[in-house]
């Protein structure tokens, strides 16, 4: 049978119409809450790329591949260095610096996360998503990370379904949580999520870093209609 | 009206903000799970767009053009979660229902078939196909809220469209061949 353009248009159309229109109510109150915690940009912070003529991104691209072509050069030649010319060593080492973890295999993180302070007590715990997935906040040492992150910082264990598990660190830095993945497909990235605790209700937004982008409005396990989590998955 | 929300909203009013996010959660999602066909991954794109629509507001140029430019942060908030469903998806094979003989069977099945069609779609592809189809944008406006050329619009919604009618015109092969035999 042969069907027309129209006929073709008007059934996806159709076929679209179907779907919902309204949003559950929990949309616009996890937005109302996370509202408070997220900045407004200024007006001057606007750039686009893609607002650049294109000659232009050309032009910055091609001084871009000279830069990186010429520090490529000189880390493959480095220059001779006399000894009297050495720095001396630093005598001061970072606040906590992020080591590789206790496995070998895995990354260093990157870009490097900032040093942050422990998680409040008040986050510790699972945490369900209605994806449906398990977010665990632990302390460190807990089995299910250390053998993704270093034993001397929190950490996050998140997992979606049945989808392997991502393991980061977690810390909190200027009042936000920083999670530096290390298992899983966000590895080496350094997400930063604004925080906002209302009781059994925990709203992250994503505020950089990516990744795992979006936000999450979590809800304390075996509160509400929370089921009890399960422990969380171990390497 | 909208106008004047826009404007307080992107002075830094959240009252004003909290009024033109509840007039558009509705619009938000609606898009989003026509892009995603996820009602959760959905809800996070929606939530992700308008909390982005909150911070970026201070640098959108014409106020008039909101309800476009808040269109384009829930499609790439939908080409986020896109991504991490690729990953995330099971190897879902989609079976082919067995073959039914009255009107209201087929239609089923064929509205099955359209889904699994328009699963088999990029985001990007999903995108212009939504836009088009749902919201009734042409392609110049498709374009211009998606910031892609006018011609990458039309062949995106050409590719889109044919490999859709394709699917379904297999199907539909299929199906005359059941009732022939």
């Amino acid at each position: 049978m042969n069907r027309t353009s129209g006929l073709f248009d008007d059934r996806i159309a159709e076929w679209l119409e179907e779907d919902p229109d309204r949003a559950p109510a929990q949309l616009l109150e996890t937005v109302l809450a996370a509202m408070p915690s997220v900045p407004q940009r200024r007006a001057g912070q606007a750039w686009r790329p893609a607002a650049l003529p294109r000659w232009w991104q050309l032009a910055a691209a091609a001084a871009l591949i000279v830069v990186l072509g010429l520090l490529g050069l000189t880390a493959l030649y480095p220059p001779t260095v006399a000894p009297s010319q050495s720095p001396e060593p630093s005598l001061t080492a970072p606040a906590r610096t992020f080591t590789p973890a206790a496995s070998p295999s895995i990354p260093v993180a990157s870009p490097s996360p900032q040093a942050g302070t422990a998680l409040p007590d008040s986050v510790i715990g699972a945490w369900y998503h209605a994806a449906p997935g398990w977010w665990w906040f632990v302390r460190a040492g807990d089995p299910a990370c250390v053998q993704a992150v270093r034993t001397d910082l929190d950490c996050v264990v998140w997992q979606r379904g049945t989808t392997p598990r991502e393991i980061g660190s977690a810390s909190i830095v200027d009042g936000d949580l920083q999670v530096a993945w290390r298992s899983g497909f966000c590895t080496r990235i350094t997400s930063l999520y604004s925080v906002a605790l209302q009781g059994d209700s925990l709203n992250l937004v994503d505020i950089g870093g990516g990744c795992e982008g979006g936000n999450f409005a979590l809800t304390r396990a075996g509160t509400g209609s929370a089921p009890t989590a399960p422990p969380p998955p171990t390497p | 009206m909208q106008v004047e929300l826009v404007e307080r909203a992107r002075r830094g009013d959240r009252d004003a903000f909290a009024s033109l996010a509840a007039a558009s959660a509705d619009r938000c999602y609606a898009l989003a799970y026509r892009i995603l066909r996820d009602p959760h991954r959905a809800q996070d794109a929606a939530q992700q767009a308008l909390l982005g629509a909150w911070r970026d507001l201070p640098t959108l140029r014409d106020v008039e053009r909101f309800d476009a430019w808040l269109h384009r942060l829930v499609v790439n908030a939908c080409y986020v979660e896109a991504r991490t469903e690729r990953r995330s998806a099971a190897k879902v094979r989609v079976l082919r229902a067995e073959p039914e003989t009255s009107d209201i069977a087929r239609g089923v099945v064929a509205r099955d078939e359209l889904e699994a069609a328009f699963r088999q779609l990029s985001p990007e592809h999903r995108a212009v196909v939504v836009l088009h189809h749902h919201l009734g944008y042409q392609l110049t406006e498709i374009a211009e809220t998606l910031g892609i050329p006018a011609g990458t619009a039309r062949s995106r919604l050409h590719h889109a469209v044919q490999q859709l009618r394709a699917v379904l015109d297999s199907g539909e092969s299929a199906a005359a061949g059941e009732r022939m035999a």
